[in-house]
């Protein structure tokens, strides 16, 4: 991805210098047509284009960046995705230990000879009146 | 962040079907694996752990919102109404809590002049990963 990105980039570079040389030459060229066109003709008959020309290549030229822009962010921020990854472990773990405690839970009282039976063992709440 | 320096610690009990209840704690450190947790109501931990002993820990802001950074832990719960290691644990909330624990005691004397109260107790917990 890294060379399409560096490609890219240079294509992009390549395409603005050329717009600006063809954006130049068109301005020169205007110039000349503009004058041949208004000569012998009493006022001036062709409005300036260039004026035009500007515009629309402005437009062009922000719409192109703004579009670049809008397919190149990510959907979410670096510190979302960062979120969302811890968000993602912690339920994982959280799944985890309830599965090992519902196994636990099932098992039965009595297990191996000899062995401690697996339901905790909780003291009962002290009566009221010892407080 | 050792889950004993943490203000609080959201204590996630589980059924036989795996389905959690969680509730918000005071935290305090007993040992290397141990914490302690002062609950006011015994009663309802008397419940959630005869279920399974097992729970999953998570270090916890004051308002009981989850510290993403901070890992679930997994650990083993006993209740404990008195004792050694009730007194120890009582008094290390004391000195970490202070006047919130005033405030928690004194909302249980008033839900228990009802009638409806149980004894408070500590949750000891041996974390076991």
């Amino acid at each position: 991805m890294k060379i399409v990105k560096t490609v890219l980039l240079i294509a992009a570079v390549a395409a603005l210098v050329a717009g600006g040389v063809y954006l130049s030459l068109v301005f020169l060229d205007n110039a000349r047509l503009l004058a041949a066109a208004n000569a012998n003709k009493s006022g001036n008959l062709f409005n300036d284009p260039m004026h035009n020309i500007f515009l629309v290549s402005g437009l062009a030229l922000a719409g192109g960046l703004l579009l670049g822009l809008g397919i190149g962010l990510p959907v979410q921020t670096r510190g979302a995705v960062r979120r969302d990854a811890l968000d993602e472990a912690n339920a994982q773990r959280r799944s985890a230990i309830a599965k090992g405690a519902a196994q636990h839970a099932s098992l039965p009282e009595t297990g191996a000879a000899g062995a401690a039976p697996q339901q905790p063992v909780i003291e009962p709440p002290a009566p009221q009146g010892n407080l | 962040m050792r889950l004993a320096d943490a203000d609080r610690v959201n204590v996630t009990t589980f059924d036989a079907a795996g389905q959690g209840t969680t509730s918000t704690n005071f935290v305090v450190g007993m040992d290397e694996d141990r914490i302690g947790l002062w609950t006011t109501e015994s009663g309802p931990w008397t419940q959630r752990l005869s279920l399974s002993a097992v729970v999953s820990l998570h270090a916890a802001t004051p308002s009981g919102k989850d510290l993403r950074e901070e890992p679930v832990l997994e650990g083993k719960a006993v209740l404990v109404t008195e004792g050694e290691e009730y007194e120890a644990v009582r008094a290390a909330t004391e000195a970490k809590y202070g006047l919130a624990m005033k405030v928690a005691q004194v909302a249980d004397w008033a839900w228990e002049l009802g009638g409806k109260g149980t004894p408070d107790g500590v949750v000891v917990i041996s974390i076991v990963g």
